[in-house]
């Protein structure tokens, strides 16, 4: 009974598609969904804690920070931040990242060479290490982290879709469009990259999740998306020095990591075992 | 072979030197740091002096010049405090180092019998129960996990120490802080390593002969298995000299990730500089190492 019920489960992924529905809605519609702005500051209701502690109010469900603003409303917020970063990261990195891996894998010899090189020297560097020095560079805010990011999921798109594209050119449809008079340009496009779809729909969902991390640590080491913005990561960090008294300040916010990143994750390789059966887990 | 291993060491050199000239042109980009040093009211004679003190009133080719004349001589430059950087490195790498090995061996210690369970009993809960593991291991920001390690075990339990680097029981938080994100991939690599090994004919072969299943396991399968686990080892080790940044933070730990995270706050590029130069040669060695590790370690794999 228990195990039948399992197995649906890993065979469907109802539970993350809840989550992940439940937070894009709430954050698309932040504005009707929040019970308050984000950064609305009110000092009489300072540090009130969650509804179920004595002391606390159903007015702010999840408790409020040091300044009054609402808990619930700011991670509502926050969910704004991660996605819309992770978004645009994917839009531009990833983008950028499949054309170099197809030209790479399609054109082989020089282009090749080149390009894997490059990718090559970016992986090797160590992300956070590097981001640290580039906010500082391009000065704290939202585009700078998506700048930084660009690069290393460029990187990463580019390897795995360059692995895709070196199979794919010697497929015999390949040969026969170059036969028929096909330009390069029109196979990288027209018969290479619809069947690297595949690949590219199921990073695209596992590199939300890492980027989501990566994001939530630089704002939590305060080099992120800047105050008084609502990222999850750096609600954590404001939390930080209330931590064994008002643990709530820090609770909530890491929960949302954690939900997102899981349900992303989750459907991640949901999709990877249903794409791409040699690679399960199970 | 050995043009294999000079090629690969070559190679290595090479990331190392593009690593250094970005991280150089990077820092310098950051703005002039005589300004963080000396305050805006201070006469502009004293500023100047500063500048040519450290030598940031040369022209840029010069500096790089002389910066990486200095690396080949392990001459990492003088921090804005006035001590030479890799002193201060040298005394910050050994808390750093001593907490990536302990969190390699949480990670291992985790995941490596894990991964084993799940390949001997396939489709069982202790499969499910390494899945969700591996999920969560994902899923769960370093810093966030390290806080909620504190608030249980710290505050709420106190049973051991929350903050900076002391005796034994002080590495065991930021160990399972740190060492909790890899034992997802560890756990994959091992189960799956498992299972294409116990599907060889040498363990056929041990199976016909009658051995115990726990023989088969541990002395033919396990040794086999470990090999893609090792060299996995190797890289999480080197992602952990790039985590450190975070967990070391919030522990206090007084390594180089505090270090660098400190210099970029007093915008003490020497010292910057240093750190993220040191982390990725680290890392790169590292990677070279764990290639070259894979070719002894398994016969079968030769480069020519």
């Amino acid at each position: 009974m228990l195990a039948q019920f399992i197995y649906r489960l890993r065979r469907s992924p109802i539970i993350p598609a809840l989550i992940l529905a439940t937070l894009v809605l709430s954050a698309i519609f932040a504005p009707w969904v929040a019970p308050y702005p984000p950064v609305k500051v009110d000092l009489a209701n300072a540090m009130l804690p969650p509804f179920f502690q004595s002391g606390g109010s159903t007015a702010h469900l999840l408790g409020t920070d040091k300044v009054g603003r609402d808990i619930l409303s700011r991670v509502i917020y926050g969910g704004r931040v991660s996605l819309l970063l992770a978004g645009y990261v994917l839009l531009i990195g990833g983008t950028l990242g499949t054309v170099l891996g197809l030209v790479s894998g399609y054109m082989r010899g020089k282009a090749d060479a080149i390009i894997q090189r490059g990718v090559e020297a970016i992986l090797s560097l160590p992300t956070i290490m590097v981001a640290l020095v580039f906010v500082f560079v391009l000065g704290q805010s939202f585009i700078s982290v998506v700048l930084i990011l660009c690069p290393f999921i460029a990187a990463r798109f580019a390897r795995m879709v360059r692995g895709d594209a070196l199979h794919i050119r010697n497929m015999g449809y390949v040969a026969l469009a170059r036969v028929a008079g096909a330009s390069h340009t029109r196979i990288i496009f027209r018969h290479i990259l619809p069947n690297v779809a595949g690949t590219l729909i199921v990073i695209a969902t596992l590199e939300v999740g890492a980027l989501i991390l990566v994001e939530s640590s630089l704002s939590f080491l305060g080099v992120g998306v800047p105050p008084p913005t609502p990222a999850w990561g750096l609600m954590v960090s404001d939390g930080r020095e209330y931590l064994a008294s008002k643990y709530w300040l820090t609770l909530f916010p890491g929960l949302a990591i954690v939900a997102t990143v899981l349900a992303v994750n989750w459907l991640g390789d949901w999709l990877r075992d249903i794409l791409d059966p040699k690679r399960q887990f199970l | 072979m050995v043009g294999y291993i000079v090629g690969r060491m070559a190679q290595a050199v090479l990331s190392i030197l593009v690593i250094t000239s970005i991280v150089f042109m990077l820092v310098r980009l950051t703005g002039d740091p005589a300004d963080v040093l000396v305050p805006d009211y201070a006469p502009p004679a004293v500023q100047e002096r500063i500048r040519q003190q450290l030598g940031l009133d040369r022209p840029l080719y010069e500096q790089y010049a002389r910066y990486i004349g200095g690396l080949l001589t392990l001459d990492l430059g003088t921090s804005f405090s006035g001590r030479p950087v890799i002193d201060v490195l040298l005394e910050h790498l050994p808390a750093t180092l001593s907490l990536a090995l302990a969190s390699l061996v949480v990670a291992l210690g985790l995941a490596v019998p894990l991964g084993i369970l799940s390949a001997m009993y396939q489709g069982s809960w202790i499969d499910t129960v390494a899945r969700a593991i591996a999920l969560l291991g994902q899923s769960i920001p370093a810093f966030w996990l390290a806080m909620m390690l504190i608030l249980i075990f710290g505050v709420g339990l106190m049973w051991l120490p929350v903050a900076h680097r002391s005796g034994l029981s002080s590495y065991i938080l930021p160990a399972i802080a740190m060492g909790w994100a890899p034992v997802a991939g560890i756990v994959r690599l091992t189960r799956s390593s498992m299972l294409e090994v116990m599907d060889s004919d040498y363990i056929r072969m041990a199976h016909a002969k009658g051995l115990p299943n726990r023989v088969i396991y541990i002395k033919h399968a396990l040794r086999n298995a470990m090999i893609p686990v090792l060299t996995f080892g190797g890289l999480v080790l080197g992602g952990f000299l790039n985590g450190s940044v975070v967990v070391e933070n919030v522990f206090a730990w007084p390594g180089v990730g505090t270090m660098v995270l400190d210099g970029v706050t007093l915008r003490d590029f020497p010292i910057v500089q240093g750190c993220v130069i040191m982390v990725a040669t680290f890392f790169i060695i590292i990677n070279l190492l764990v290639d070259l590790l894979y070719v002894a370690l398994d016969p079968r794999i030769r480069y020519g």
